[in-house]
């Protein structure tokens, strides 16, 4: 089992090395875009507009703070329907925006 | 009969060629050197109206059998008076008899005539000295291929071109992302903010270049781009003596396609570069309208070296103006299997020492 990483690094290297060298073989392909050909300075936007409309927080615990029997796993920390607008120190405050509106929803509190 | 043309050196009366390192048309007897423009006269031919170009296909007074002559067309050589056989796409060539250079009129007159020529600026030497670079540091480039490789053929084109501009009018929804992480004793937190993101505008393309020769392989055209279009001049038959040449068989309408699917590829591209400060971004919505399109007939230079082993044929090309060489090299797959295992042997070996060190 000891042998099977490097093994595994090796048989990696071995392969980028080769289609690499097998790449410098081949030159001829097709273009699939026209980038050569974009007048200098043409491109021209009517319209800019970048919308917030979704935050949330996902919390993973962290293995060495594992409580014993426990599991580490994904938590959701948003809860949009019970919208508070207080910080708890240590928490993490994130922005909801549903419909244009931005609601600043605090993460649940740490049952730990 | 006038089909033909052949430029002769007003000194000696010898062939004179297009010279692409002094960009004039040269007597290579005399070695005197004439501007193309001196030989505009020529092209008054080119001007004549479509019923007349009707008349350069003649098989007269030949002694082809009936139905021999399909698909082909037979010029009479004004120096020699042979036979000068080619298909009907066939613009310019040699004489195979008394090899002077010859330009069939009647592939370039009324709606055939180029509107710009790009002249070659390299020449056949130059094609072959890139053939031997595009060799050069290729481990698996089997050697014998090399040292037994000889080209079969050599010949200088003008490939016919379609020349595409377009104005894209796009409008775009994507969706992007930011994503935040950071941890304390007991989390790891991941904030994602999900971001509706408009854009709206247009971008404008110039010369898109589509081949228009069923003959040319598409790829190998698009492997020589870019072409510099600053060279560009008008079309002028002199550019083409000592060079083959075909007239398109490709037509505008059918080239049009791939030209618009790379210019919505590139639309694309850059629209989406203006989405930035995002971690991700997927579009959602898109709508891409071309227009202001105009389409111009071009001829470039390629330099086309064709050669055998093995049993196959290996086709290269040189771009006549800026040099670039591409073409398909065989592989030596005893000598890819051997790199392959010496390389995963040592670094195997030398992984399994570092991380036997580490432990």
């Amino acid at each position: 089992m000891d042998f099977l990483m490097p093994l595994i690094i090796g048989l990696v290297v071995g392969l980028i090395v080769l289609f690499s060298l097998l790449s410098q073989l081949k030159s001829v392909s097709q273009k699939h875009e026209a980038s050569d050909y974009v007048v200098q300075n043409s491109l021209h936007l009517n319209v800019r507009n970048d919308r917030l409309i979704d935050k949330h927080t996902e919390r993973q615990m962290v293995r060495q703070a594992m409580p014993q029997g426990g599991s580490a796993g994904s938590v959701p920390m948003q809860n949009a329907s019970h919208p508070q607008s207080s910080h708890s120190p240590g928490m993490h405050s994130q922005g909801h925006q549903q419909g244009g509106g931005l609601t600043i929803v605090d993460a649940p509190k740490n049952k730990h | 009969m006038a089909d033909l043309i052949q430029f002769k050196c007003p000194s000696c009366g010898g062939k004179l060629e297009f010279d692409s390192a002094s960009q004039k048309m040269k007597c290579p007897f005399c070695l005197s050197e004439y501007d193309a423009s001196e030989m505009q006269q020529e092209d008054a031919v080119l001007d004549q109206k479509d019923e007349q170009k009707e008349e350069r296909y003649d098989t007269g007074d030949s002694t082809w059998g009936q139905g021999e002559t399909d698909g082909l067309r037979i010029y009479k050589c004004q120096s020699c008076g042979g036979e000068v056989v080619g298909d009907e796409t066939m613009a310019a060539s040699k004489c195979p008899y008394c090899d002077n250079p010859v330009i069939m009129t009647g592939q370039f007159s009324g709606d055939l005539k180029p509107d710009l020529v790009i002249p070659f600026k390299l020449d056949k030497e130059a094609a072959k000295k890139s053939l031997l670079q595009h060799m050069e540091g290729k481990p698996l480039l089997p050697k014998i291929f090399k040292s037994e490789n000889h080209i079969d053929e050599i010949k200088g084109i003008y490939v016919p071109v379609w020349l595409y501009d377009a104005q894209a009018d796009a409008s775009y929804r994507f969706q992007a992302k930011k994503i935040r992480r950071w941890s304390d004793q007991q989390y790891a937190y991941t904030e994602t903010s999900v971001f509706s993101v408009d854009r709206e505008g247009s971008i404008h393309f110039e010369n898109v270049p589509v081949d228009g020769s069923e003959k040319m392989d598409n790829t190998l055209m698009e492997s020589l781009e870019p072409f510099n279009i600053k060279d560009a001049v008008p079309f002028q038959t002199a550019y083409l003596s000592g060079y083959l040449a075909d007239r398109y068989d490709v037509d505008e309408q059918t080239c049009a396609a791939r030209a618009n699917e790379r210019i919505k590829q590139s639309t694309r591209q850059e629209f989406t570069r203006t989405v930035q400060g995002y971690d991700t971004v997927t579009i959602e919505h898109e709508q891409i309208h071309l227009n202001e399109g105009k389409a111009r007939y071009a001829l470039y230079p390629v330099w086309l070296l064709n050669t055998s082993w093995n049993g196959e044929k290996y086709v290269f090309a040189m771009n006549g103006q800026t040099g670039k060489f591409v073409g398909n090299l065989p592989s030596d797959k005893r000598k890819a299997w051997a790199i392959f295992f010496a390389v995963t042997a040592a670094v195997t070996v030398i992984a399994y020492f570092i991380m036997g060190m580490m432990q």
